[in-house]
């Protein structure tokens, strides 16, 4: 090692070469002789100096680009725009790439439909994409081989059912992209009996089944929430998980929004057994048991016929409205009153399943006039395509034998198929069978071939959600394993060589650069929408006359509906539904969906048997009794969660939990209550009654974020009905009453953030938390530390229940950290490691905290979150999800909310760069930039113009706490409820 | 009595004697007409014998106990304070508990050795080397908590404002917790040098005596070559005097500032002004209840009974009774206080000690701290020594409990209702706590091996009161 160093005096390395042994700052010796002392001395300091020499950190390479990318410059992050695959809902979304790799997933503010509202699904996508237990190869059996080798396999046996001309069936979700669509016709018409079946868990076949009937169109059609003046839904959770609630929770909070001295807003009625999001959300929440939800709904059919018809249909006519309890007969009176008010703008709706009771809420909209105006029939929707007798006649087929071959796209019918058994059964017969999941589930573990498909963001495709709205989904990483789009496999297996990208290339030139005439360059067109993420074209396949309405099917459908409501009505029901963070279980193995709180229970890691506090107390169940579900050869073991709100003679549980192949993260986390789902009448139910109930000696703590559930008097949500907030004039004086205080004001300079959260418009929909999560590198804790109430999400949604417990009204208030003029948090910290800036943020100081949690217990608002444990970031591949911009917290350290401080200080280097002052609206943060309600508003109030100033003196806005003169900066705008007036 | 000194002459009064007369109005105040050898050599004779079978019973359980604490704290150490009960709600539990009842039961020591030597109360001469070891030991132990509390106890250095090569980082003389350091440190200080010097003449005195050789050079040195002059006398009492008068503010100020921690929050059920005063009688009261606890024991089985007598017991009763009715009094006035404010934080907070989850360490604390003591009003019960023995623990109970009440009850619901959670001790939590009983246990047997237990110079000052 010598040999390595710069000597400066070489001669006097040469002269005391022992004594020196390796160190240039030991050459000034006296040359003649040496002390004792001198001598010792050196031999310390050499050895010293070895053994410092020798403890480098091992070598480790950096290699710049030897020819940079031009559009890529390390620490600025790149956008594309794209489409959330985390559904079928297709929103278009921002992909924010930072040095080549996906971190985070925003609302394309382009997208006509979603206009930059994401849910928390898609938020939770960045996670699958870096997730290690992706399969990283083509399987043959449990075995992974390589493409060439499983393309040859498939293709010989394929060949062989060519020719045998043996049935084959490619099974797949809702699937919306027309060129996908195209590549699977390809594919199949090779076949003398090729069939694409579409299946969806969780199905709403009925709507497009009762438009046959009625209107001779099997569509599901296109709602129009922002047209409606007036929604009627009967149990629909639209805004929570039905059909595509990005969009309708954007539709609605526009509809609803009272910003900027607005003074009219959409009114909401909602009949429902459990508490929904939607529910919680409504002006008037009519609490019903299913049996009465069918026998309102007959009821407001009856009203409005009445009011179109002088004879109404005779079933209509004699229809007995006794049966209906006081409450809720003078709810459906009071709605079809007011049907009236606004001709053809209101919409009723229904969540069910059922084919008659859609029968009927066609009948009711068709009576209202709002076919062309709420409810689009040219335009339907194709965000759920779902054919449930179709999956019944396959799996039927397949026990029969009759299936050669069998390809499977984004399904997972050995986990969510209602009768599983006869799934697998069915599947050992079929003589070739292929799965593209990209994950060993529960499906592909059974299936010859699994040939990967790519993430979503790995991938090109398109999609068509709505006609006419085309957006483009492209990669923003190159695959991370040896994946291929099944679009790809499926183009091999036909014969045709062409990547995907060409024959998407192919199909928008050939279908849809036709249908616009903004250019006459096809690249031109095809770069403008790849930049855009979306294209509207007019929609050449829409008819342009309503389908006519036949009313020659209600009838049946109301006789059959009167005697399933009268026997329904004295039985339990179980109604299965999907919750807002996993929805139909496809995602199970995402932890971060598994941790986001329920909107309404507040129960993470964990599904349950909810019952109502009435139907706890007659049955004596406490909270977290498992109790045993049978119904026939199904039985299930739930723990039992009271949930004030709903029908006393339901129970609901939540489909989308037990997975059992689903990672080490998902897998069994709840229970499978799919089995309970029947078969009946052509469509799928998710009510099932014959339920026999069993108490176990079990009992289970949930791990739930929030245990209150009630204010107890504490006047932190402020609520009003339209006519008290109608009747209140003018802003509020900016200037509020100031308690005296200890310490001196805080001067600012350039600028002063604040948010102001709208709690009319946020519906409780939870995709800010996750956003959050995704931006700031908050780590995942698990179910056991969540029971120990140590969640780490920097916002957090409180629910409270006000009223009485059997149906009480349900408020939440978004909560991160308020960034405090007069901070608790400041004053307390022994190391100055909260500190306030200049800006008038709380910032904390990671590296300089020590952890004595003074903060957190002086916070009146509980914002605070400690590191109690060195959370593991020892994936290298999912920790290529963080984002570079926010550190990594050690054990030990406090965090919080920042306000991204990240996105403030990039904005303003942005700015300054390009020598101009910061727009209004150019800082979004992440909780913002989600939310599809737009309740949260961020900017800056030095500038008395911006958006956030304006709304702060707006007069509902009220500050959590004011007595403690904390001077939050985070303004409430109180909720507005618009109830009818007595 | 046994005397064990052979070369002293035998002059000492002989039991057939007479008593001398008495006054009719005082007692007093060490039994059994010692002379002046005799106090020396009861004493001296103590650090000469050979440990005996209960001494080594007691040290070897209290020396595990302290073993399995420094486990705990090297898992919590290493793993980090999730292994505590602690949550996003309640951030402060066992640990600050524990170390507000040590800083506590400290008090008593510097209570007795300064004010009362202040107000020249003849009777501390026998307790109070004992007592201010009791507080040196206190502190050591409360000093434990805030360090092994913290997330990252490696750098506690960075609360001290210490000269850093961080520019202009520097620490918070906002927070209360730096206060702390600062009340703590300089409680730490002026008490060991205070007992320390008090030391001196005795350690003189065991130097002389000693047989074995290396402890006499430890004396040796220890006694800082004390040569029993009246110059030395002097100036050693005027130096005593004045650490005494430093160390009576001390006694007020140490337990008021760490009630800042909790004053100065904004969290309901700690903002109260009523805190310092709270809090030192609150002290006082538990570190008479620690003396006595200590000190029955040790007066037992070291055959103390001469010099430690019922009547300093009855003294001790008296304080512990007039703290403990302060005590009791506070409680009062801090419910009155709450319903008074009208604030629905304050009334929800008292209600909740008292009937919400943790009502059972609420009452634990009434009884124990307001109820109990009053027994000693009775003169029956002040000279029963196993009554006190008992009374004192339960009041060592009840103190732990009242800080265990006010931190945890006000944290676990304050404004937020969504944010309200439950804290309950981890065994980690429950054997850090013992571990600091082993480790105050461990010190003060060791003291009583290696110190004289009594201040044999004061003693000797007060054998003839009362008698001539």
């Amino acid at each position: 090692m010598n040999g390595e160093k710069l000597w400066k005096v070489f001669q006097r390395w040469e002269a005391d070469a022992e004594a020196a042994a390796g160190d240039e700052t030991s050459s000034p010796l006296p040359r003649a002789g040496m002390s004792r002392r001198t001598f010792i001395e050196l031999i310390g300091f050499s050895a010293a100096a070895l053994a410092f020499s020798s403890c480098r950190p091992p070598e480790q390479k950096i290699i710049p680009y030897l020819n940079q990318p031009v559009e890529l410059t390390p620490g600025v992050a790149n956008w594309y725009a794209s489409t959330c695959g985390g559904c079928r809902a297709a929103c278009g979304v921002l992909v924010k790439v930072r040095d080549g790799r996906p971190i985070k997933l925003e609302g394309n503010p382009q997208h006509p439909l979603t206009e930059g509202g994401l849910c928390a699904v898609a938020h939770a996508m960045v996670f699958d994409l870096y997730d290690a237990e992706r399969l990283r190869q083509p399987m043959i059996g449990s075995q992974g081989a390589d493409w060439e080798e499983v393309d040859r396999q498939i293709i010989e046996t394929l060949t062989t059912i060519k020719q045998s001309g043996g049935a084959v069936r490619l099974l797949s979700s809702t699937i919306n992209s027309p060129t996908s669509r195209e590549v699977i016709a390809r594919f199949l018409n090779q076949f003398a009996d090729g069939r694409h079946i579409v299946y969806e868990p969780v199905s709403t076949a009925a709507i497009s089944q009762a438009h046959q009937k009625t209107h001779g169109v099997a569509v599901v059609p296109n709602y129009r929430l922002d047209k409606a003046r007036l929604i009627i839904s009967f149990g629909a959770d639209f805004l929570g998980t039905w059909l595509a609630p990005v969009q309708f929770t954007r539709q609605y909070a526009r509809a609803r929004n009272l910003q900027d001295g607005r003074r009219e807003m959409l009114r909401h009625i909602q009949f429902e057994s459990r508490l929904s999001l939607t529910g919680i959300n409504a002006d008037a929440r009519v609490r019903v048991s299913p049996a009465e939800e069918i026998a309102a709904l007959l009821l407001l059919a009856k009203r409005v016929a009445e009011k179109r018809f002088r004879h109404p249909p005779a079933e209509l006519r004699s229809l007995d409205e006794t049966q209906l309890p006081e409450r809720v007969r003078d709810a459906v009176e009071r709605a079809a009153r007011q049907v009236w008010q606004w001709p053809g703008r209101s919409l009723v709706i229904s969540g069910s399943n059922d084919v008659d009771v859609q029968c009927v809420v066609n009948f009711i909209n068709h009576l209202t006039g709002a076919y062309g105006q709420t409810v689009d029939l040219r335009a339907p929707t194709n965000q759920n395509q779902a054919s449930d007798g179709d999956m019944v006649q396959l799996v039927k087929e397949m026990n029969e034998g009759k299936i050669a071959a069998l390809l499977m796209v984004g399904v997972n019918p050995a986990y969510d198929y209602y009768a599983r058994e006869d799934f697998i059964r069915g599947l050992s017969n079929v003589p070739v069978k292929i799965s593209f999941s990209p994950r060993r589930d529960e499906t592909s573990a059974l299936v010859d071939y699994i040939c990967p498909h790519h993430h979503f963001l790995e991938t090109w495709d398109d999609a068509e959600p709505v006609p006419g709205v085309f957006s483009l989904n492209q990669p923003t990483i190159a695959p991370l394993f040896q994946t291929r789009a099944y679009q790809e496999s499926l183009l091999r297996w036909s014969g045709d060589e062409r990547s995907y990208y060409e024959v998407l290339r192919q199909h928008w030139r050939e279908h849809l650069f036709p249908r616009q005439n903004g250019t006459t360059n096809f690249d031109e067109f095809w770069d403008r929408s790849l930049q855009d993420g979306v294209v509207v074209l007019t929609s050449a396949s829409a008819s342009t006359t309503i389908p006519r309405f036949t009313a020659d099917e209600v009838g049946a459908a109301v006789r059959r509906l009167r005697a399933r409501s009268t026997e329904m009505a004295e039985s339990l029901s179980v109604i299965l539904y999907e919750s807002v963070a996993l929805r139909d279980g496809a995602h199970a193995s995402n932890p971060w969906l598994h941790e986001l709180p329920d909107p309404i229970t507040k129960v993470t890691w964990d599904n349950y048997a909810s019952l109502s506090p009435k139907l706890a107390e007659q049955w004596q169940l406490e909270e977290g009794r498992v109790i045993r579900l049978s119904k026939g050869e199904v039985s299930l073991e739930l723990p039992v969660l009271i949930q004030p709100g709903q029908d006393d003679r339901t129970i609901a549980i939540a489909l989308g939990y037990g997975r059992t192949k689903a990672g080490r993260g998902g897998s069994y986390v709840g229970v499978n209550a799919y089995p309970l789902v029947s078969f009946e009448r052509g469509t799928f139910q998710y009510l099932t009654h014959g339920i026999t109930i069993e108490k176990t000696p079990h009992r289970v703590e949930f791990a739930s974020t929030q245990r209150h559930h009630t204010l107890d008097g504490r006047p932190l949500i402020k609520e009003l009905t339209l006519a008290e907030y109608l009747a209140e004039d003018g802003d509020q004086d900016q200037q509020r009453a100031r308690s005296w205080s200890i310490w001196e004001e805080y001067p600012y300079g350039e600028h002063k953030w604040a948010m102001v959260v709208d709690l009319n418009a946020c519906t409780g929909c939870s995709a800010c938390i996750l956003s959050c999560q995704a931006e700031n590198n908050v780590p995942v804790v698990g179910k056991d530390l969540v029971r120990e109430r140590r969640e780490m999400h920097w916002i957090r949604l409180d629910r409270y229940y006000r009223g009485e417990a059997d149906d009480p009204t349900v408020s939440y208030l978004p909560v991160m950290c308020y960034q405090c003029d007069n901070a608790s948090c400041e004053s307390v910290c022994p190391v100055l490691a909260t500190v306030h800036s200049s800006e008038g943020l709380n910032m904390q100081v990671y590296n300089r905290c020590v952890g004595t949690r003074y903060c957190e217990n002086n916070c009146p608002y509980k914002v605070r979150r400690f590191n109690w444990f060195q959370y593991p970031h020892s994936d290298p591949i999912a920790n290529l999800a963080l984002n570079p911009d926010v550190t990594v917290r050690t054990r030990g350290v406090m965090e919080k909310c920042t306000f991204c401080i990240q996105r403030i200080e990039e904005a303003k280097i942005r700015a300054r760069n390009e020598g101009r002052p910061l727009k209004d609206g150019e800082i979004q943060t992440a909780c913002q930039q989600s939310c599809p309600a737009g309740a949260i508003i961020f900017g800056d109030l030095v500038d008395r113009q911006s958006r956030v100033a304006r709304l702060r003196r707006d007069k509902r806005g009220y500050v959590l706490l004011e007595e403690l003169n904390r001077r939050p900066n985070i303004t409430y705008l109180a909720r507005v409820r618009n109830r009818e007036e007595a | 009595m046994s005397v064990a000194v052979e070369h002293i002459p035998e002059v000492e009064v002989k039991p057939e004697v007479e008593r001398p007369v008495l006054s009719p109005l005082r007692e007093p105040l060490i039994e059994g007409h010692k002379t002046y050898s005799e106090a020396t050599a009861d004493i001296c004779q103590l650090l000469d014998q050979k440990p005996g079978r209960g001494w080594w019973l007691a040290f070897s359980a209290s020396f595990s106990v302290l073993v399995a604490g420094l486990i705990a704290i090297g898992y919590t150490v290493v793993t980090g304070i999730g292994t505590w009960g602690l949550n996003k709600t309640v951030g402060w539990a066992f640990a600050i508990t524990n170390f507000v009842f040590w800083i506590g039961i400290g008090h008593a020591g510097t209570f007795i050795s300064a004010i009362l030597h202040l107000f020249n109360q003849k009777w501390r001469t026998s307790i109070n080397r004992s007592a201010e070891a009791m507080t040196i030991f206190a502190v050591i132990c409360a000093g434990l908590f805030p360090i092994i509390h913290l997330g990252r106890p490696w750098l506690f250095y960075w609360i001290l404002p210490y000269p850093n090569a961080r520019g202009s980082l520097w620490v918070n003389f906002r927070s209360p917790l730096l206060w702390d350091f600062f009340a703590i440190a300089t409680y730490f200080t002026i008490s060991l040098v205070f007992w320390y010097l008090g030391l001196i003449p005795d350690l003189a005195t065991a130097r002389d005596r000693i047989r074995s050789r290396v402890r006499r050079a430890v004396y040796h040195v220890l006694s800082l070559g004390w040569n029993g002059s009246h110059r030395t006398w002097s100036r050693y009492e005027v130096v005593y005097m004045v650490l005494a008068a430093l160390a009576t503010p001390l006694v007020l100020s140490v337990h008021s500032i760490v009630s800042f921690d909790f004053a100065v929050s904004i969290v309901p059920g700690w903002h109260t002004t009523i805190f310092p005063p709270y809090f030192v009688a609150g002290a006082i009261f538990s570190g008479f209840a620690m003396v006595m606890t200590l000190l029955i024991p040790t007066r037992k089985f070291m055959h103390l009974e001469s010099y430690i007598t019922l009547r300093h017991f009855d003294n001790m009763c008296k304080v512990t009774l007039l703290t403990g009715s302060i005590v009791a009094l506070s409680y009062l006035i801090e419910i009155y206080i709450g319903f008074y404010s009208g604030n629905r934080y304050e009334v929800f907070v008292i209600v909740n000690r008292a009937l919400g989850p943790y009502r059972w360490a609420f009452w634990t604390m009434i009884a124990c701290n307001a109820l109990i003591p009053q027994l000693f009003w009775f003169k029956r019960v002040r000279s029963s020594i196993p009554l006190i023995f008992i009374i004192s623990i339960l009041i060592n109970v009840g103190m732990w409990f009242e800080r265990f009440v006010i931190i945890v009850t006000s944290l676990h619901r304050d404004f937020m209702p969504s944010s309200w959670a439950m804290y309950m001790p981890t065994m980690t939590e429950v054997f850090i706590l013992a571990g600091s009983f082993g480790l105050f246990f461990t010190l003060y047997l060791l003291f009583l091996r290696v110190f004289p237990v009594i201040s044999i110079n004061e003693v000797k000052g007060v054998l003839h009161y009362a008698r001539d």
